[in-house]
């Protein structure tokens, strides 16, 4: 709720905040329901890109993958049962944590350059950043006054 | 199940950071979630028999500014306090850090920690 009363606030502070507002809230960047757990993301756009950061502590990058299909990013866990964790002969007497099985798809926006788009694994966050493409970047035009 | 035994729900303002506590033969091992954090950045001590951890983002100034549509996680400094158990080897506790889990081994006390059967009669 604050959250949403935070970005409301920002939206009419901001018309172009609107726009951002409007394209990222249709369709783009919405992830689609899926049946396995969704790990938690912040996604955000810089002047010259989109980024997505996908907190996946505990995995290796062997264990991730990052298709496109179209405009339609995937990312998912590799093992299909990730849940035969190896315990160190012992048991857990508090666990609050466990890797499990992810997967997780959004819409990227009509203005990504989708062949630029890299995928960097960081301490446990896989950091996606997609560039935008040439003619969606803000063009700085100098009049000069007579 | 109800624990009372000290590692386990101690200290309830340092709950945000998820912890999981593993007990064997050898001793404890503590998994701690600390996604985003690099090795220079975290920081095991142990203080009057607690055990602490403190993880404190180097000041990184990316330069842009960042516009979120949706934020779930933050990048905030983050420490954890966790009351030791009498029959622990403080000095033989080890840290790992491997894809945002920091893993710390604490043995136990060999000379504290007796394992005892007893026989019913």
């Amino acid at each position: 709720m604050r959250q949403l009363a935070s970005i409301n606030r920002l939206a009419n502070s901001h018309s172009l905040m609107n726009d951002f507002l409007s394209e990222f809230f249709n369709d783009e960047f919405k992830p689609m329901t899926t049946a396995v757990r969704k790990p938690a993301a912040n996604i955000y756009q810089t002047e010259t890109g989109f980024g997505i950061d996908i907190l996946l502590p505990g995995y290796a990058k062997e264990e991730i993958s990052v298709d496109i299909d179209g405009r339609h990013l995937t990312v998912k866990s590799l093992e299909a049962d990730t849940e035969k964790q190896t315990v160190e002969n012992g048991k857990y007497i508090r666990r609050d944590f466990r890797k499990s099985a992810f997967e997780v798809k959004y819409i990227l926006p009509r203005t990504a350059d989708l062949e630029k788009l890299e995928a960097k694994f960081e301490n446990g966050i896989l950091l996606v950043s997609i560039p935008k493409a040439e003619q969606a970047l803000p063009k700085k035009i100098n009049v000069e006054i007579a | 199940m109800r624990y009372s035994n000290s590692l386990l729900d101690l200290n309830r303002s340092y709950q945000n950071m998820p912890l999981n506590v593993l007990k064997n033969e050898k001793g404890y091992v503590f998994e701690f979630i600390v996604p985003g954090f690099k090795q220079e950045e975290l920081n095991v001590m142990v203080e009057d028999r607690n055990l602490i951890l403190k993880a404190e983002r180097a000041n990184e100034d990316k330069g842009t500014k960042q516009k979120y549509s949706q934020r779930s996680f933050g990048f905030g400094n983050l420490t954890k306090k966790l009351r030791l158990p009498e029959h622990v080897d403080v000095a033989g506790l080890s840290a790992k850090l491997a894809h945002g889990i920091l893993k710390v081994e604490l043995p136990f006390d060999s000379k504290k920690h007796i394992v005892r059967t007893i026989s019913i009669n």
